[in-house]
């Protein structure tokens, strides 16, 4: 890449619009060096304006749950440094005269900071998973109170889905024409390692990859649907399982279905 | 757009400060940044998103994904809020690409949002900023009609320029002339405004 490339293409590489492997030129050419002052200038200029597009938005205040959700995790894992304070048996060492009596409690020391460092490393990883967890459970929290908060709404229209196949899996569609709100949850799933549970609505033009259910180690899911997939007018609702989920025509087996 | 340059000093040791804080887990740094950047942050998740349930769980993503690693902030690269804004767009866009949620249609993704805030900022947050979001969108309504949309679509949309090409069936070439030229102009625009003002 010139440096000349680089400059005409530099907008673009800000706004996030190159192909990836463009977009990895870009990258290997800010890392290599070989931008000269009127690339460095105009890499500067578009990150710029293109921050400016942020600025044109007007802002809009998060509800208080949202810090609510942030401070409650936040506090329950206070802290990722567990730097310990290694350095409280240096005065020791050096108070000590006898040179066996040093040596005595330098061995200690080692095996006391060995074993701290341990305990350390223990800690960490249960912080780390507890952050996890934290995660996970706000997540579900947040799942179940959109649901609750659908199903208590007068005017929520349920619709349950009936399986195509033999298996524990359920699944219904909550929506709301008025607050144009719609959500698929499911129980009973097994969770696949390779394969994704699929949801299509399905009109007379066709069927339409709506997203995908994505099930926890308990069976249970729950995908949330954008009210513009309910442009088509569907009639139908299914789910199928599918290797890509991303596939624009159903090709795997049909396990659950509905009518809208 | 060097004016910012004279200012940058102080904000660059501001923002270090905070970052440095929330590093260290203290959690009222991170109570500052969110007040002073979630709005933002917001507008962006709720223009990419168009759903105010999605946009506020990438929000609050975003600033747990801040308390877990402020030590990767660097403040050369740009401010507390650009950072925060970066992190934003990126997880929008991620989510929209991830799960599907969205048509990102050439249409959808140049239409007006229909999601509508729940919480309007308060007045004095929102004077503030009025007069710089002015002169940004009286910058951008200066485009081109077709610069300013290539634009949109790729920074709001995230949509690559080949995929804006091929879901507006104008040829590659003419979507990278009009977002380089776009992209040019709007700096000048900005420019000129900001001049203006100051």
């Amino acid at each position: 890449m010139t440096p000349q490339e680089f400059i005409d293409g530099v907008g673009a590489y800000v706004l996030g619009a190159l192909d990836p492997e463009e977009k990895k030129a870009f990258d290997e050419f800010l890392e290599s060096g070989r931008a000269d002052a009127a690339c460095k200038a105009a890499y500067q200029e578009a990150l710029e304006t293109a921050e400016a597009l942020n600025n044109s938005l007007p802002p809009v205040k998060p509800p208080p749950h949202v810090w609510d959700a942030i401070e409650t995790d936040v506090t329950l894992a206070p802290t990722r440094d567990s730097g310990a304070d290694d350095a409280s048996f240096a005065p020791v060492l050096r108070q000590a005269v006898p040179w066996a009596i040093a040596a005595s409690l330098l061995l200690v020391t080692f095996l006391t900071q060995m074993q701290m460092r341990n305990t350390i490393d223990r800690v960490s990883a249960l912080e780390e998973r507890e952050t996890a967890l934290n995660i996970q459970l706000t997540s579900l929290r947040q799942d179940a109170n959109y649901m609750m908060a659908m199903l208590d709404k007068p005017g929520t229209k349920l619709v349950s889905m009936d399986q195509t196949v033999e298996g524990t899996h359920r699944a219904a569609m909550l929506m709301h024409s008025g607050d144009k709100e719609c959500m698929v949850v499911g129980t009973g799933w097994k969770k696949l390692d390779d394969a994704y549970y699929t949801l299509w609505f399905i009109s007379t033009d066709g069927p339409k990859n709506i997203g995908v259910l994505e099930v926890d180690e308990n069976g249970t899911g729950m995908v949330k649907i954008p009210w513009s997939m309910m442009a088509d007018h569907p009639d139908k609702i299914a789910i199928t399982i599918e290797k890509d989920p991303h596939v624009s025509k159903p090709d795997g087996q049909v396990v659950s279905l509905g009518p809208l | 757009m060097a004016i910012f340059s004279t200012a940058l000093s102080a904000a660059e040791k501001r923002d270090r400060s905070i970052f440095s804080r929330i590093a260290s887990g203290d959690a009222d740094a991170l109570r500052l940044l969110y007040n002073q950047t979630s709005a933002r942050a917001m507008a962006i998740a709720l223009r990419i998103l168009r759903s105010n349930a999605e946009a506020e769980e990438v929000v609050q993503e975003v600033y747990l994904q801040i308390w877990r690693s402020a030590d990767r902030y660097d403040a050369k690269r740009g401010s507390a809020a650009a950072f925060v804004s970066t992190i934003t767009r990126t997880r929008s866009i991620d989510r929209l690409r991830s799960k599907g949620t969205a048509d990102r249609t050439a249409q959808a993704a140049a239409e007006d949002s229909e999601a509508k805030p729940k919480h309007p900022p308060t007045p004095l947050e929102e004077a503030s900023s009025r007069r710089e979001r002015e002169q940004i969108q009286s910058a951008l309504q200066e485009l081109p009609q077709e610069q300013r949309e290539v634009i949109e679509l790729a920074y709001f949309g995230g949509l690559t320029q080949r995929e804006i090409a091929e879901q507006s069936g104008q040829p590659l070439g003419t979507v990278k002339s009009r977002v380089r030229l776009g992209m040019e102009r709007l700096s000048k625009l900005l420019e000129k405004y900001l001049e203006a003002e100051s």
